[in-house]
């Protein structure tokens, strides 16, 4: 890196990350769920590992 | 096709003053193509970037400004990068713009990792729109991913996106005009204080959490224990939840709708239908007349007239003083994605040259110089509400382009005559008279004719010599 990234920055951000991470969760549980009244709906999972769903779009 | 001859920014080039906190590369101008010099320190990365699949990817979403490859030694690798038609910045672009160009950077850092890159900075200078696409213009913005690291730009990307998006969008939608006070993106402390607790969960985790912490950090370095100074991390998992939800967040933002003076002008009955005809039909002979590449509308509303200048060709800037319209506009623009780009602009204040030395940001006169100006239903705005006299108008708009289309209103106009209703008429030189005799001082009339259905008269006027 070019410029100083900030240790204040980097700190919340393993907060806020840990944060999205348990929402992310949350949103699965909840999908599961939700689907479980829904016959024939696919849950999406919340948290993905990179591979975007759809190459048709960024 | 490789150029044999090495091109050096310092002895072939003018260089571009925007670009020179990246030690990785430098930009410069020779005539009307921009190079990029990359240094041997990032020849790793670049080819990784080249060589993966990455620049494909985003090339083909036009989140990345394409380039060639026209040098290359042990020392140096010079692109020449496609031409951005016309620069803006962040402080210029409307709500939808700010939205998109940080969506754009989210996005292509989570498709980045894919490729075991990250963007290394998030800086909305990096974003250019072009034909309606916001687009990364810096090559070189990638850097090798480890798993592990956090995000660097992370800071950055709060202070130019999160923080300007969030007070225009609980707020006011004119507060990205902050950037132009603060180059490196809008303070998180100061964002905090300005949005006074709106803005929900998401507010508070990335800028009134965020904001303490860089204030409870801000000394660490002075510790002399550097061991207390520790490598942070996070897992890949984390980043992209992180990058994730940011997007979430983003996309969640909504344009708060407020009725504005001149946001639905050409929707409310200053026009009938014939007027609206026939001012168009006289613009369209006229640009058939001037054939301009390129044309600033400098009161431009939705777009309305600016689409007929793109309609002939023209690259098309469509500036207005009201964010309402300017959104409107580009609402139509990233949908269509013509070669018009709306922009919020201040006629009375226009965008000055700021940043170090006032150089780094250039100031609209500096920018370009537009094949031809349009000026349609403005001049008794400048003139009566900002009481600017004729031949000042008249010596501006000349040192911007040879060739202007402009709309004289005049008194008789109801326009005119709601402007005067509250205040003295100390207009006395505001008459056909007055304004042709101050715009001949610079200009020479081509053709003129009136607006049918009206008292207005649109003109040709070309710059003399």
């Amino acid at each position: 890196m070019y410029f100083d990234p900030g240790t204040g920055s980097l700190i919340i951000q393993v907060i806020v990350a840990g944060l999205a991470v348990l929402a992310g969760y949350f949103g699965i549980i909840k999908g599961r769920f939700l689907g479980f009244f829904k016959k024939g709906k696919k849950n999406d999972d919340a948290i993905n590992d990179g591979e975007t769903k759809d190459d048709d779009e960024l | 096709m490789m150029v044999k001859q090495k091109m050096m920014m310092n002895s072939d080039g003018i260089r571009e003053y925007g670009s020179f906190r990246d030690p990785a590369g430098r930009v410069y101008w020779v005539g009307d193509s921009v190079y990029r010099e990359v240094n041997s320190l990032y020849f790793e990365q670049y080819d990784k970037l080249m060589e993966s699949g990455l620049y494909d990817e985003l090339v083909k979403f036009h989140a990345l400004i394409p380039h060639e490859e026209v040098y290359r030694d042990e020392k140096y690798i010079t692109i020449r990068p496609q031409v951005i038609p016309f620069i803006s910045y962040p402080y210029e672009w409307s709500f939808g713009e700010l939205k998109d160009a940080a969506l754009v950077t989210l996005k292509i850092h989570r498709r980045a990792m894919k490729h075991g890159m990250i963007l290394k900075d998030a800086t909305a200078y990096n974003i250019q729109f072009v034909n309606g696409y916001a687009t990364l213009i810096d090559t070189l913005s990638f850097d090798n991913y480890t798993d592990g690291d956090a995000w660097g730009a992370y800071g950055q990307f709060c202070r130019h996106f999160l923080a300007p998006l969030l007070l225009m969008a609980y707020k006011d939608f004119t507060l990205n005009r902050l950037l132009m006070l603060f180059i490196d993106g809008i303070p998180l402390d100061l964002a905090t204080s300005l949005l006074s607790g709106k803005g929900g969960m998401f507010a508070r985790q990335h800028i009134i959490w965020h904001s303490r912490s860089v204030q409870r950090h801000n000394s660490d370095g002075k510790n002399k224990n550097k061991d207390s100074v520790k490598r942070i991390s996070i897992t890949k998992k984390q980043h992209l939840a992180l990058i994730d939800s940011l997007i979430r967040g983003v996309e969640s933002l909504k344009f708060p709708h407020k009725d504005t003076e001149w946001g639905t002008y050409y929707s409310n009955t200053n026009y009938d239908d014939s007027s609206i005809r026939s001012k168009k039909e006289i613009l369209n002979r006229y640009l058939d007349k001037i054939q301009p590449g390129t044309v600033w509308d400098m009161g431009a509303n939705d777009g309305t007239f600016s689409s007929i200048a793109v309609s002939k060709g023209a690259y098309t800037v469509a500036f207005d003083l009201d964010p309402v319209a300017v959104e409107s506009n580009y609402d139509q623009v990233r949908i269509n994605h013509s070669t018009m780009l709306p922009l919020v602009l201040d006629l009375t204040n226009p965008s000055p040259s700021i940043g170090f030395a006032n150089r780094e940001r250039r100031s609209i006169s500096n920018r370009q110089r537009p094949d031809c100006l349009l000026a349609l239903a403005i001049i008794h705005h400048l003139a009566i509400s900002n009481n600017l006299p004729f031949d000042m108008i008249a010596e501006w708009f000349s040192s911007l382009s040879d060739c202007l289309i402009i709309e004289f209103v005049p008194k008789e106009d109801s326009q005119v005559k709601l402007l005067l209703a509250t205040r003295r008429d100390i207009f006395p030189d505001y008459s056909v008279e007055g304004f042709e005799a101050s715009f001949l001082n610079y200009y020479s009339i081509v053709e003129k004719e009136h607006i049918q259905g009206s008292k207005r008269i649109l003109y040709h006027m070309k710059k003399r010599n």
